[in-house]
């Protein structure tokens, strides 16, 4: 018995070896498998939309489920890696923007039992997740500038008030597909298959205003991080500029609705265009105007 | 043999029907009356207002000219002459259970995909078996049926989406508002459909309903009814400002609500969006309408529009639907054609069992305790393997119904019970020779 201690010591060392190895490729190479799962997911729920078929959508979570806990375990471990949260990087923050839009969608799905708002909402995923998994590099950052709690809290409230945002625009288009249906007598694919009217609408406004909240914390802390972290910051970047135009867009729809009694589609409407600032504001920026706020 | 004869609303208009339909103590009385033939063993009787049809259980040996005379004792039963032979429709063998599983499953009925009818089927079996006018043929077939109409609708969406006005109205109430909950509704006028709609919003817990008409003990009637309120007809625009669903069922010359008005509620009201269902013919609600923003109107046209569309949606079902069917037809003959081998599966058994005690007999007196026991328990086991491969492959025959009468007859010679007279000491006779 005694002689096989050396050799189990030995086999145990190599397999924490192989494993960690293992892991590490893995981990590196993870992110094309996870867009490919989130694809075929994707596809299965708009064909679900179209053919009603319970098994379509059965196996869209089965398909997706090992790469939505992949996902999670990936970010989990970056931020590990580098001691610092998973979102210094534009793409490593769409990536957390994803994740999270996928368990909000997963809320959504099952508080209003209804599958055929995936048919929408996870192309919007996939634009994010393929931009993101294409260019996504384990890069290390000036430590100290993102090592700070207010720097998390910062990214986590923007992205948790985008993908608000972007819920909205979603409930919004689906709003209007299916009030023009009703409308109009034709009654074509969403009448069938979209929540009622009024669902929408409220689940619009209430994304709105979460949205908002966590905007509104997000551009605050984001300031005050900012003028500790950079000495030519200035009020008037492009990019916090068009943070606050957005603020006040979706302030607009909200005092709308409270006092004027905005409904229905202008409330649709208002989403839509708030959508379009904010991808104006996250990408063509990033792309042509160089500024402080790198992304 | 399987037989089915009826009429329905495809084969008969309903002067004809009329005179089919029968009560459920008819319908167990012309069961009764089928029953009379020795040919015949088993009967059941469906009758609604859109078919009658007997089903029934022949012996094998009937031919299908026999229902000629069943159909002759069906129209006597009412007193009618030959003519109204043409109104009839028969089916026997794999078309009648195929029909039977197409009625129960709603594919046969005027508004597809129906419910009501497979509670019809399930009376109409109920009245038979009771009285025992039915046997295994027609208990097995029936089941088969029900399981088949409630797998027919809980798989595919046959019976999905309104088909009548009323309901259409109620479906668009739902997708626009959903939850009925906080909705109050308000009822001018009186009639049927209209009715019908108060009743199905009651049904979804609406907060409140009012009904208002000319004539102010009408309204009472029908509020009393759904737990509402009823107004009197002068002063029902009160109510139009806290109403979200306003259903219209009068006769007028103009129309009730003018687009002014409604203009002028919208601005007082708290939730902009309204829903005015028109069931009246001429209209009773200016189509203006349905120009405003947050207002819907759905006139009578429009809900037949929403009837026509599920209707479709319907029909698109009926593929999948008979595909589901086809499956339950199959299992049915498996287990009807193995009804014939019954005997035959008696006979091996019998055969086999016979072999096996004379065999453990013979050799009985030559054996102790332990020896008989470790015989009995060997012989058991092979006895028991033999018959179980031998019925194994004769229910292979059935299930792909490979088989004829010969068949029957070959197997029935191999298995005869009489030529298992075994002589005591045959082994030995074999090893002497």
């Amino acid at each position: 018995m005694l002689t096989i201690t050396p050799y189990f010591h030995r086999f145990s060392e190599l397999t924490s070896q192989f494993l960690l190895q293992a892991e590490s490729t893995m981990f590196s190479n993870i992110l094309m498998p996870i867009t490919g799962l989130y694809l075929t997911g994707t596809i299965l729920y708009i064909a679900y939309f179209i053919t009603l078929r319970e098994l379509t959508v059965k196996a869209a979570k089965i398909i997706m489920f090992p790469g939505l806990v992949a996902h999670a375990w990936f970010l989990y471990r970056l931020g590990i890696m580098e001691s610092r949260f998973p979102m210094a990087t534009v793409y490593e923050a769409m990536s957390f923007f994803v994740l999270f839009l996928i368990l909000i969608y997963i809320y959504l799905e099952y508080t209003t039992k209804n599958k055929t708002i995936g048919a929408f909402v996870f192309p919007i995923v996939m634009l994010f997740q393929t931009i993101s998994a294409l260019n996504l590099e384990i890069t290390s950052v000036d430590q100290t500038l993102f090592k700070s709690t207010l720097f998390g809290v910062h990214t986590f409230t923007a992205i948790v008030g985008y993908s608000a945002f972007v819920f909205s625009m979603i409930l919004g288009v689906m709003y209007l597909s299916m009030f023009y249906e009703i409308k109009k007598r034709r009654f074509i694919f969403m009448y069938d298959r979209l929540p009622p009217l009024e669902m929408l609408d409220s689940m619009n406004s209430k994304s709105q205003v979460i949205g908002f909240i966590f905007l509104t914390i997000g551009i605050l802390t984001g300031v005050i991080w900012a003028k500790r972290a950079w000495t030519d910051f200035s009020f008037f970047d492009i990019k916090i500029l068009l943070s606050w135009f957005l603020w006040l867009l979706y302030l607009g729809s909200i005092i709308g609705r409270k006092l004027f009694g905005w409904k229905g589609r202008r409330t649709a409407y208002l989403s839509i265009a708030g959508f379009v600032v904010l991808l104006f504001t996250f990408v063509f920026v990033s792309l042509i105007f160089s500024s402080i706020h790198n992304f | 043999m399987i037989a089915i004869i009826g009429l329905n609303y495809k084969s008969a208009p309903i002067e004809v029907r009329e005179r089919f339909t029968l009560t459920e103590d008819e319908a167990a009385d012309l069961a009764k009356d089928i029953l009379e033939f020795d040919e015949v063993h088993e009967a059941v009787v469906l009758s609604t207002c859109n078919r009658s049809e007997a089903y029934f259980v022949t012996s094998k040996s009937c031919a299908s000219s026999f229902l000629n005379l069943v159909m002759q004792r069906i129209i006597e039963f009412r007193n009618f002459d030959e003519s109204y032979t043409r109104y009839f429709y028969s089916y026997f063998e794999e078309a009648a259970v195929r029909h039977l599983l197409k009625v129960s499953a709603g594919l046969d009925s005027m508004v597809l995909g129906e419910n009501q009818i497979l509670g019809q089927v399930k009376t109409a079996y109920r009245i038979s078996s009771s009285r025992k006018f039915t046997r295994s043929t027609l208990n097995k077939l029936f089941h088969k049926a029900f399981e088949a109409g409630k797998k027919v609708r809980s798989d595919t969406r046959i019976n999905e989406g309104a088909t009548s006005l009323s309901y259409a109205a109620v479906e668009l109430a739902g997708k626009l508002y959903g939850n009925m909950a906080n909705k109050n509704v308000l009822l001018i006028g009186a009639g049927e459909t209209g009715e019908l709609v108060l009743q199905s919003l009651y049904e979804r817990n609406a907060r409140s309903l009012f009904v208002t008409n000319r004539t102010f003990e009408n309204a009472e009637k029908i509020a009393d009814k759904y737990k509402g309120t009823a107004i009197r007809f002068e002063k029902y625009e009160d109510q139009l400002m806290n109403s979200d669903i306003i259903v219209s069922a009068v006769t007028v010359k103009e129309p009730l609500l003018t687009t002014e008005q409604v203009i002028s509620i919208l601005k007082r009201r708290n939730n902009p969006m309204l829903l005015f269902i028109d069931l009246s013919h001429p209209r009773s609600i200016d189509s203006g309408l349905k120009e405003l923003e947050t207002v819907f109107l759905y006139d009578l046209d429009d809900l037949n529009e929403v009837v026509a569309h599920n209707y479709r949606k319907r029909k698109n079902e009926i593929i999948k639907a008979e595909e589901l069917l086809e499956s339950y037809v199959s299992d049915f003959f498996e287990w009807y054609n193995a009804l014939e081998f019954v005997p035959v599966i008696k006979m091996v058994q019998d055969v086999t069992n016979t072999i096996k005690i004379n065999e453990i007999e013979a050799v009985r007196d030559t054996l102790n305790d332990a020896e008989i026991k470790k015989i009995e328990i060997f012989a058991a086991s092979f006895a028991k393997n033999m018959q179980n491969t031998f019925i194994k492959n004769i229910k292979n025959l059935t299930k792909n119904r490979s088989y004829n009468q010969d068949t029957f007859e070959t197997l029935s010679a191999l298995f005869y019970p009489d030529s298992a007279k075994v002589s005591t000491g045959s082994a030995k006779d074999e090893q002497e020779n």
